[in-house]
């Protein structure tokens, strides 16, 4: 009796066909932007087009995040094992104190160590983005029913079957909703990876600060800003489906 | 058969089970009964290494349960608890394949075992096997927590509490279905509860446990008549003589003579003694009548009928 709700997914591609469109349609784009600043002589940002800002923004943060998914994912389900109680709290910690730590501070240290450019920035999304999954694979895992576990153990379940077939599953819709956070925050944050000369959706931004040019700078934002509602819908409507799947567990974070 | 030799468990400084010797025969059904903290759901869960013992051995078929793989042995055991702890996000039938799976069975045999098994326990395939847990009533998700553990058809069969947490209603109809499976299954079962009149009115052998100590081991008509010690007398009632007749069904002693009796009082075909006892009292009637579940009439009882029951010693 699994109903499918399908707003979730239209939200999703509403948002991605705007996104397409502004992309792919430059003489669509020049007129939006001509419309908005109607004194400004260039228009669209002259060293990248979008396509090429996209991919290479879509390739920082999705980086980042796949790496932040393996460790914070891989570190929650070793804290939830039993036996492992000391690791979980310091884990907590270390994942704490590197979200505290403000990109434009790891990117700063990081260009004497790595040098300027991409690696450097995804290893600031990276270290920024582990908590919010660390911490809801935990609490994802650590909420699932103890009976229900227990009585996995007692059918003759071993471990990795029950953390696989069971734990995980019934996890799922509060691990995605860290990953979602994650993801969304990095999508966000990577711009800042322009002004060490990463590239992106941060490039026609920084350009247009430096130059004066409102333009440049829209076209850089609003694609951002599109990006990120996109790639949110998405997880929402992804969230939404796990939850039906696994009915009595409500979709959330902490 | 399961054997306990010396086995003892602590946890912490707490001594939950305490030089426990107690053998499980064969086909029987063991209900371990006493009050909360007597240990009795640890006894349970050293049968499948779900509690190691801290001294002492526990044995299977005359295997020590420590020397076996730990999902080889639950694999050969069914399990029933208390919360039903089915899971949630799969079907119930997916539910109830879930040992059959795990033991590599061919998918054509687990359909056909998962319907088997939902229509022992009195619920529809058709209607059933698609819902999800929390589409379920508490008896309903019960039922199902049965015929899971029953599916791969385990010779044993543990079982932890595993009416207490439904209406006295249900768990009276729970307690008879699982009887009447019970009775042509003929599983070894060790049943758990903290509820006396549930122990005597299901058990073919009940261990009376205080403290992690088993205080007496006997047939529940022996338990009744001879109680070994003040605590045992006192845990089993005063009403003794009463629940000796919930072990009596309406069935085996009604007099098959349906509708000579225009009573208005009536009572289900199943229903025990105690309570057709108690249905007498209530109406002020010496005979009432009897119908099955279906609410046919099946015949009549009478005060007499009891008064033999209750002469006579066994079933």
């Amino acid at each position: 009796m699994r109903r499918r709700n399908l707003g979730p997914w239209a939200v999703f591609g509403a948002l991605s066909a705007v996104f397409l469109v502004m992309t792919l349609d430059r003489s669509a784009l020049a007129a939006f932007l001509s419309a908005l600043f109607p004194r400004e002589g260039e228009l669209l940002y002259p060293r990248a087009s979008l396509v090429v800002l996209v991919g290479e923004h879509l390739s920082l943060a999705a980086i980042s995040s796949l790496l932040a998914a393996a460790v914070g994912i891989g570190a929650g389900v070793l804290a939830t094992r039993p036996g492992l109680e000391t690791f979980a709290s310091a884990a907590g910690r270390l994942a704490a104190v590197a979200q505290t730590v403000p990109p434009a501070a790891v990117l700063a240290l990081a260009v004497p160590a790595v040098g300027f450019g991409f690696a450097p920035t995804v290893a600031a999304l990276f270290l920024y983005s582990i908590l919010p999954i660390f911490r809801n694979t935990m609490s994802g895992l650590a909420g699932v029913d103890g009976e229900v576990v227990d009585a996995a153990r007692g059918l003759g379940m071993g471990r990795a079957r029950i953390l696989r077939t069971v734990e995980l599953p019934l996890a799922a819709p509060v691990i995605v909703a860290g990953l979602r956070t994650a993801v969304v925050v990095n999508i966000g944050t990577a711009t800042v990876g322009a002004t060490i000369g990463a590239g992106g959706l941060g490039a026609p931004i920084v350009s247009g600060l430096v130059n004066q040019n409102p333009a440049y700078l829209t076209e850089g934002a609003v694609a951002v800003a599109l990006l990120a509602l996109a790639v949110d819908s998405l997880f929402a409507a992804v969230g939404k489906s796990l939850a039906t799947a696994a009915p009595d567990r409500a979709e959330g974070s902490i | 058969m399961i054997r306990f030799e010396g086995v003892s468990r602590k946890f912490g400084e707490v001594l939950a089970v305490d030089g426990l010797d107690l053998e499980v025969f064969d086909r029987e059904l063991c209900v371990l009964v006493g009050p909360s903290g007597s240990g009795k759901s640890t006894v349970l869960r050293m049968v499948n290494r779900l509690v190691e013992p801290s001294e002492g051995l526990v044995f299977v078929d005359g295997r020590e349960v420590g020397s076996l793989k730990v999902e080889t042995l639950r694999l050969g055991i069914g399990y029933v608890i208390q919360g039903v702890g089915l899971f949630p996000h799969l079907t119930v039938a997916a539910n109830v394949a879930v040992v059959p799976e795990l033991l590599g069975w061919p998918k054509g045999r687990i359909a056909r075992r998962v319907g088997d098994m939902l229509e022992l326990v009195g619920l529809d395939p058709g209607r059933y096997g698609r819902r999800f847990p929390f589409e379920l009533s508490g008896g309903e998700a019960q039922r199902v927590g049965v015929a899971r553990a029953l599916a791969s058809d385990p010779p044993i069969l543990l079982m932890d509490e595993p009416f207490s947490a439904v209406d006295p209603v249900n768990r009276l109809r729970l307690q008879t279905e699982f009887l009447a499976i019970q009775r042509t299954l003929r599983k070894t079962v060790v049943f758990v509860t903290h509820d006396v009149d549930e122990a005597i009115r299901l058990a073919d052998r009940v261990a009376v446990l205080k403290s992690g100590r088993l205080i007496q081991y006997d047939v529940p008509e022996t338990l009744l008549e001879r109680p070994n010690s003040p605590f045992i007398a006192d845990f089993v009632g005063a009403d003794r003589a009463l629940k000796r007749l919930s072990r009596f069904t309406v069935r085996d002693w009604m007099q098959p003579t349906a509708g000579t009796t225009d009573a208005a009082i009536a009572v289900d075909l199943d229903a025990s003694l105690r309570d057709a006892l108690s249905t007498m009292l209530g109406s002020r009637a010496r005979t009432i009548r009897v119908h099955d579940r279906d609410h046919r009439p099946a015949g009549e009882i009478g005060l007499q009928d009891i008064e033999r029951a209750a002469e006579c010693g066994t079933r």
